[in-house]
């Protein structure tokens, strides 16, 4: 049988085989969760709280929520500003619950890069605003993010695309986006715990 | 999200151009014959418009995209409406842009650029 197959792999074209190789090569970088173009988030890389508890009173405002996340320790920045965009959200997925800035592994970044008119431009889920435990949780990761590539950015004047998706992208376990959503979790259980 | 509304976002001051970019995109990924509209949208800005060109152009070597934390997949198609357009635009430019017949050659009429460029300078003198 293997010899059968090594034959006919001697009478293949070599524009054939180098298909079939690199066909071979996507599969196992697929399954490594490295494939340049998946769309498959990784595991344990969305928020570990949920569900999360409905406000009795109803919606917050983003001044609230962002009250609210400072209260519990969550540091945000004047330089941030957090607007609801559901249109813009459901354009990258119904879990997807806030996003800052696009990245393309094909240029470097600056910090300014990422501001619109002087401002990180946090976009987030109005659903979010309906439960406390979401607010702290989502703004927690967001803001560990931030203020992670924040410092990042005061030690190096730009940060490679590909260096900034390895961090934020989905897929990578231990990375910095893995690592605010146990930021976020913490957060959320001073809430639960009513800690301060 | 539809394409209009993206570059409102973008204009509006929601989102950054590279968010703008890859929402662009996504959107073409799917929808690589709105190729067209995408770009003359983009033409509030010819900063913003030369930036897409070159986004487009990069797309070919297969960049990473990231996006609200999700990876963009860039289509095959949306690669193959890129080559159609780049053969087309050799053959017969888009109108309204450089080596097409709006510009070259073509007599400007009453109340064209043209025409108002001509009346400036005789006022002028």
């Amino acid at each position: 049988m293997r010899l059968w197959r090594i034959r006919d792999v001697l009478r293949e074209p070599a524009t054939s085989l180098r298909r079939k190789l690199a066909a071979v090569w996507r599969g196992r970088a697929a399954r490594r969760g490295d494939a340049p173009m998946s769309t498959k988030p990784g595991t344990a890389q969305r928020p570990l709280g949920q569900p999360w508890r409905p406000n009795p009173g109803g919606r917050r405002s983003v001044a609230d929520a962002v009250a609210l996340a400072k209260d519990l320790g969550v540091v945000v920045e004047d330089d941030v500003r957090i607007v609801v965009n559901d249109a813009w959200l459901n354009m990258q997925g119904a879990e997807v619950y806030a996003a800052y800035a696009g990245f393309t592994s094909t240029r470097p970044y600056t910090w300014d890069d990422l501001l619109i008119r002087g401002k990180m431009v946090v976009k987030l889920r109005s659903t979010v605003l309906d439960s406390d435990e979401g607010i702290v949780e989502v703004l927690a990761h967001e803001m560990h993010e931030i203020n992670t590539l924040r410092g990042m950015f005061e030690a190096r004047s730009s940060i490679p695309g590909a260096e900034l998706i390895e961090l934020l992208g989905p897929g990578r376990p231990g990375n910095l986006h893995d690592k605010a959503w146990d930021v976020g979790a913490g957060v959320l259980r001073r809430l639960r715990g009513g800690i301060k | 999200m539809t394409r209009v509304a993206l570059v409102e976002a973008y204009r509006g001051g929601d989102l950054t151009r590279d968010e703008l970019y890859a929402g662009l995109t996504k959107l073409l990924s799917a929808d690589p014959k709105s190729l067209r509209q995408a770009r003359s949208e983009l033409n509030f800005d010819p900063a913003v418009r030369a930036g897409f060109e070159a986004w487009l152009e990069d797309l070919r070597s297969g960049p990473q995209i990231l996006l609200g934390g999700q990876h963009v997949a860039v289509t095959s198609t949306l690669i193959s409406a890129l080559d159609d357009a780049e053969r087309s635009s050799t053959l017969s430019p888009i109108e309204g842009e450089p080596g097409s017949a709006a510009t070259v050659g073509a007599k400007p009429t009453l109340g064209s650029r043209a025409t108002v460029q001509v009346t400036d300078i005789c006022l002028n003198a």
